[in-house]
């Protein structure tokens, strides 16, 4: 993938806030796979959690210095309304290191995720309703351990990213949540590759389930298949 | 301003809906997949055995 890489989706004014944030959830995690699979993420996710003397199997050592540096490194600034950036992983590490980070809910999530992600932790995007009005109004990280913790058991973990006095597990206090779990699997193009330029063109799923999305080229696999050439007569 | 926090995101993901979020399962396009295949070598196997035998 490439460094520095933006997008850039801007919503007209009928797109209730409902939709834009499903939209918003689903290109975050479509980023945050992006970003685990990234090798410059992944050096970067060790780097911090040997600095942070984390020693190894230890699962919420390593969540907790990877949240501790995200929210101690990257800088929340507001989008402009009615438009939403999101940045790669790699721009993200980038401009913190750069001195010129910015971004906002998603931008922390995609790093967060992505970061987690390549030590190899299950993440996803966590939308939920912080107003208490029932619409989807923010995005926060969720992850779990593999072992079972006396702290949080076998449970998933919502992670608030933005704040830096947020431990694992605590929120603001939320009504709803909607998560959507990244797919390390998932083969398809990065999205940077992609061309999304307005609602119009960006994938939203109208019914929302919980789990991974899945992502089937079994047609595509189908076609190539041996048998399948033998049956065409090949 | 001192921020609200409280643990309700964490209590709201432990209903049982959530607990198995993340793990694959096989009823879904896996589940066809292997069907299909399973069905298309059987066929190749009986088209093959009457054809040469």
């Amino acid at each position: 993938m490439e460094e520095g890489q933006v997008l850039h989706i801007k919503y007209k004014d009928h797109v209730p806030i409902q939709k834009r944030f499903e939209s918003i959830v689903r290109i975050i995690v479509d980023m945050i796979e992006d970003g685990m699979r990234d090798q410059a993420v992944r050096q970067k996710a060790i780097a911090i959690v040997n600095a942070a003397n984390v020693r190894g199997h230890d699962e919420l050592g390593e969540i907790r210095a990877i949240t501790k540096w995200v929210q101690t490194h990257m800088v929340y600034r507001k989008e402009p309304v009615g438009v939403e950036y999101f940045h790669t992983a790699r721009r993200l590490l980038r401009d913190i290191d750069n001195g010129s980070s910015a971004g906002d809910c998603d931008d922390f999530v995609i790093l967060g995720g992505s970061l987690l992600g390549s030590l190899g932790y299950p993440v996803g995007a966590l939308i939920v309703d912080s107003s208490g009005d029932g619409t989807f109004n923010h995005v926060m990280l969720v992850t779990k351990t593999f072992t079972t913790t006396r702290e949080f058991g076998d449970n998933w973990i919502p992670v608030e990213l933005i704040y830096p006095e947020f431990e694992l597990g605590q929120s603001v206090p939320i009504s709803k949540v909607y998560p959507l779990m990244a797919d390390a699997q998932a083969i398809r193009a990065p999205v940077t590759r992609k061309t999304i330029s307005g609602l119009g063109n960006v994938q939203v799923t109208k019914s929302l389930k919980p789990g991974v999305r899945k992502k089937s080229n079994f047609g595509e696999m189908l076609s190539k298949h041996p048998l399948a050439k033998l049956f065409r007569g090949k | 301003m001192k921020i609200p926090k409280d643990d309700s995101a964490y209590k709201l993901l432990q209903v049982p809906g959530y607990s198995r979020m993340g793990s694959s399962s096989l009823p879904g396009n896996e589940f066809w997949g292997t069907l299909i295949s399973v069905a298309a070598v059987g066929v190749l196997t009986v088209t093959l055995f009457t054809r040469y035998y």
